[in-house]
């Protein structure tokens, strides 16, 4: 009974604690919010693995998992059987007695927690596609079988099976700074990517009866071990993506001789695998300053109608990534060229895998894609340190692995005349996407952030670096996913989460977690740090964590740390709170300066007491007046008004006049216009103030104001604007920067502002739609009715 | 295909699914997630016109509109897809205000990039008080699909939010 009571007790306290601990500061009189509280009570408490400047601390660590891979692919059932021995390294302080695996097949398998917590739609409706994964996954075999674990004297291991984690409990702790081998034999059955989503799986061409496979997430991997997190456990669901450790990888791949094989990694045995002839283009291609055939489509298409009953191994190796993906085919075109590091001068291959069905595009437009992408990304974050980088066109719409990414959009099939065209969504639909998968090379494969607690980290600071290579592909490139104007309807929804949500918690997935923290960063750039700034902060965090693995605080940091503006707010506001910007122009009063001359106040005074007593309705002008018809009636008080000046007035000022000091009496004289303006915050967010102040004159003055203007009070404030000119207009966030949700309040004087709708009335364009014509190949014409002309692929073009 | 209901008691219910044409696979594993449809719905005093903006990414409407014509269409080939994206709109939101059904007038639609702005409106000479919405754009496409409706009215501003299980949503605008 007392441990009972005390139970409850501790209890109590604990969660009195708890709740202090989370407002342990707090506004208890009136309402006042301080939006620039700094973030030190809510960031995590530095220590030496991270520190308060953002970087790794001294004694930062990581482990390191290196694996030694055969594998078969077996092109007849779809399945593939690997042997792994994993070498784990642990760099931790810690002492360990079991290690956690990811076995990400396991999701695909019935009954998965995946599939156990997957909601449904209505109950009237199902989609084909989500009826045909429910039955597949009861009718085929998905997940893994595991045959074997074993230490390295062959003894099995106890393993625990949680989903899509494995446990395997070690026969003697595992101490700091040793390392153990783990061997670990399984087989599963390659899913097919079309009706089981996923970020790769096989997809099979009916036309020619050949499988083109995207194998990924395909051999048990260690789960993180962290200074954070301890093991990284959490089951995968689908979304949150990986969570994974640094290491070196020998793979040996086993596939149909026929087959064409790209990978992470570099080839370690082309005289085995390639033709002399292909070896050749591949050394052209080294230097080339346009993509190069090492396969063409017509080798492809000669090559795919054989098949074989032969096997080949590929052997390839990969040093420091923190996973490892494959392409393998007999349908592959293949096209290479060398892109030149700038920091060493060393060749990397860019080079692109696709079915023939990708032409015309895929020949025009992939390599170049891959080969700008390390040109703008290098420039903004580090060097592309890996010796190839690859684009594979498949059944996957877009995904990223180390060195190789897998691509969706492909041409379509004029079905009138047979001819394959694409269009020019499909064109931008395909750069876009190999740009964004390439880019995700720097994040997170090598800024290795955790995928799967914070989709953000890689997703949102991709998209941005993504849209300034876009930006740098062609001026109008048409996407633009950073672009503040296209966040406002988001910002204003009211069923959004703070960017700071775990990954599978997320409502509104691609705005949240890719389209807000672009536009974020891309608004703290342009408007908030300025570029230069904000590059060398950005530039900086990449570079110190450089395969390493930083957290959300330690990317705050830096970018405080490193351009030297204080961001806690900006944080705040668009990382840790759903609130919109909105700012107004409430109300302007022009003053000027009171001269105290009555020579020229008095004047003065009296037009504007004119102007006061006009009588609002008629007038009387056409009638006589009394005093009209007896001018007798009129005294002093009629010959001088209230405004006369008197030698009185005249003696008076002067008087005050000798008393000021010199510059004072110039302040008197210099005629200034004052302008309050009142400002009010209704969105919530605090930004700066951005405004285009016109003048009678014709000039305009850009001015800037920092955010900072808002720290004692973020509901409204006035701003005294002095000039000798007189304003005619001013307006808020003129160039749109800001993402305002409503710019109806962000002129002076009041502007009428249309609504989109009503612009797109007034300027309806309808005509310039149908100048727009899709593009022709006539080069392709021949080839593609000799080989083609029954593709009835439907448009890949699912690429965002 | 749909069947009437048979209700045997009120926690059991046998109806006919429909089977509904998808435009893209099962859950895209994508590095790209924006099933999101997002409308602006507006009303315009000066104008005394309810405005609806509706926003789109271009190429998940062509795959919609797509799948639902039987063949391949694309925002280039503006003859062919506009009568299917103003029927789709029609039979995928639909609107009360005040309690009775209203009818959109077809305004048009743009291209803005990546993005398709498509426009509705309804002459009304009152802002109406209470709005009710029945809205399955996308739906059955894109497993993932959340649209979003945020109404506003002079200082009144309101979010209705729309997924597969909630395809309709009303609100009362003061």
């Amino acid at each position: 009974m007392y441990r009972f009571i005390g139970l409850m007790a501790a209890l109590a306290v604990s969660i009195i604690s708890i709740s202090v601990a989370a407002h342990s500061v707090q506004q208890t009189k009136g309402e006042f919010e301080d939006k620039f509280r700094q973030l030190e009570e809510v960031l995590p408490t530095p220590n030496v693995y991270r520190t308060g400047s953002g970087a790794p601390g001294h004694q930062y660590w990581q482990q390191k998992v290196d694996y030694d891979i055969e594998v078969t692919l077996d092109d007849e059932r779809q399945w593939i059987t690997g042997s792994e021995v994993i070498t784990y390294s642990n760099n931790s302080p810690d002492e360990l007695r079991y290690l956690w695996l990811q076995l990400d097949q396991n999701r695909f398998a019935d009954n998965s927690n995946q599939d156990l917590t997957t909601t449904t739609g209505g109950t009237e409706r199902l989609s084909f596609n989500s009826l045909r994964n429910i039955l597949m996954r009861k009718d085929v075999e998905h997940g893994y079988n595991i045959t074997a674990v074993k230490d390295d004297d062959g003894n099995d291991l106890p393993t625990t099976i949680l989903d899509t984690v494995m446990r395997i409990d070690l026969p003697r702790p595992l101490k700091s700074g040793k390392s153990i081998e783990i061997k670990i034999d399984w087989n599963n059955h390659i899913i097919d990517s079309d009706a089981m989503g996923g970020r790769g799986g096989y997809e099979f061409f009916e036309e020619d009866g050949n499988y083109l496979y995207e194998i990924a997430q395909w051999y048990p991997r260690l789960s993180a071990y962290t200074d954070v997190d301890g093991w990284n456990t959490k089951e995968f669901l689908g979304r949150g993506e990986f969570t994974l450790e640094f290491g070196d990888y020998d793979v040996k791949i086993t596939v149909p001789a026929d087959h064409i094989v790209g990978s992470t990694g570099v080839l370690q045995n082309p005289d085995d695998v390639l033709s002399d002839e292909q070896q050749e283009r591949l050394e052209e291609a080294e230097t080339s300053d346009r993509p190069v055939f090492i396969v063409t489509a017509e080798e492809a298409i000669a090559n795919q109608e054989a098949g074989t009953d032969e096997t080949k191994t590929w052997h390839f190796e990969a040093e420091n990534v923190r996973d490892f993906a494959f392409a393998s085919s007999r349908k592959f075109v293949w096209d290479a060229q060398g892109w030149e590091r700038p920091s060493d001068g060393d060749v990397v291959m860019a080079m692109s895998y696709y079915p023939e069905e990708g032409m015309p595009l895929w020949d025009k437009y992939s390599t170049m894609s891959i080969v700008h992408t390390l040109d703008v990304y290098s420039k903004h974050t580090f060097d592309y340190p890996y010796p190839v980088s690859i684009s594979v066109n498949g059944p996957v719409g877009g995904m990223e692995y180390p060195m190789i990414t897998f691509n969706g959009p492909r041409p379509v099939i004029d079905e009138s005349d047979g001819h394959r065209t694409y269009t020019k969504r499909a064109k931008y639909g395909l750069i876009t996407v190999i740009i964004h998968e390439v880019g995700h090379n720097w994040f997170p494969m090598i800024v290795d952030t955790d995928e799967r607690n914070w989709t953000w980290m890689d997703e949102g600071l991709n998209s941005y670096l993504q849209t300034i290579a876009e930006r740098e592909w062609e001026d109008d490139y048409p996407t633009r996913r950073a672009d503040p104007r296209n966040l406002i309807d988001y910002m204003l929804s009211t069923n959004q989460v703070p960017i700071m949500t775990q990954s599978d918690s997320i409502l509104q997935f691609g705005n949240n977690a890719y389209g807000k923290p672009a536009v974020a960063l891309n608004i703290l750039r342009e408007t908030v740090v300025g570029p230069e700034l904000f590059d060398f902060a950005f530039k900086e965090y990449s570079n110190r964590w450089k395969f390493k693995r930083p957290y959300p605080a330690d990317f705050f940091r830096s970018l405080e740390d490193a351009s030297g503006v204080d961001l806690d707010w900006f944080w705040r506001g668009w990382f840790y709170t759903t609130d919109h910007v909105d700012m107004s122009i409430d109300h302007v009063t022009w003053a000027t300066i009171d001269t105290a001359n009555p020579d020229i106040e008095n004047p003065l005074a009296r037009e504007r007491d004119l102007e006061d007593r006009v009588w609002p309705g008629h007038n009387f002008t056409d009638l006589e007046t009394m005093v009209e018809r007896s001018p007798d009636m009129l005294d002093f008080y009629n010959e001088h008004d209230n405004f006369t000046t008197t030698d009185k007035d005249r003696t008076k000022f002067e008087t005050m006049v000798e008393a000021l000091e010199p510059w004072e009496k110039e302040l008197l004289d210099a005629g200034h216009n004052f302008y309050f303006v009142e400002f009010s915050n209704v969105g919530g967010l605090v930004m700066p103030i951005l405004l285009d102040v016109e003048y009678t004159d014709g000039t305009t003055d850009h001015v800037r104001i920092p955010a900072e203007v808002w720290r004692r009070n973020n509901n409204s404030i006035t701003k005294l604007f002095v000039t000798p000119k007189e304003v005619t207009s001013i307006t808020l966030d003129p160039k749109m920067e800001t993402a305002d949700a409503d710019v109806t309040n962000n002129h002076w004087p009041r502007r009428a502002v249309e609504t989109r709708l009503e612009l797109f009335k007034r300027e309806t364009t309808p005509n310039l739609m149908e100048e727009i014509h899709i593009e022709e190949f006539p080069e392709m014409h021949e080839h593609e009715e000799e080989e083609d002309g029954e593709d009835e692929d439907e448009n890949k073009d699912a690429s965002e | 295909m749909k069947l009437k209901t048979n209700k045997l008691d009120k926690l059991f219910t046998i109806i006919a699914v429909s089977l509904v044409l998808a435009a893209t696979s099962f859950q895209m594993a994508n590095a790209h997630k924006y099933y999101a449809a997002m409308t602006r719905v507006q009303y315009n005093q000066t104008k005394q016109n309810l405005e609806f903006s509706h926003r789109f990414f271009a190429h998940d409407m062509e795959a919609t509109l797509s799948k639902t014509a039987g063949q391949e269409l694309n925002f280039e080939m503006p003859d062919a897809i506009s009568p299917v994206l103003r029927s789709y709109m029609a039979s995928h939101f639909a609107v009360k205000a005040n309690g009775q059904n209203i009818e959109r007038i077809w305004v048009g639609y743009e291209l803005d990039g990546n993005v398709l702005w498509v426009y509705e409106e309804t002459q009304m000479e009152i802002a109406p008080t209470t709005l009710s919405f029945e809205n399955s754009l996308l739906m059955g496409s894109f497993d993932e699909q959340v649209n979003t409706i945020t109404v506003t009215i002079g200082e009144f501003r309101q979010s209705l939010t729309f997924m597969e299980h909630t395809r309709s949503g009303e609100l009362t605008t003061h």
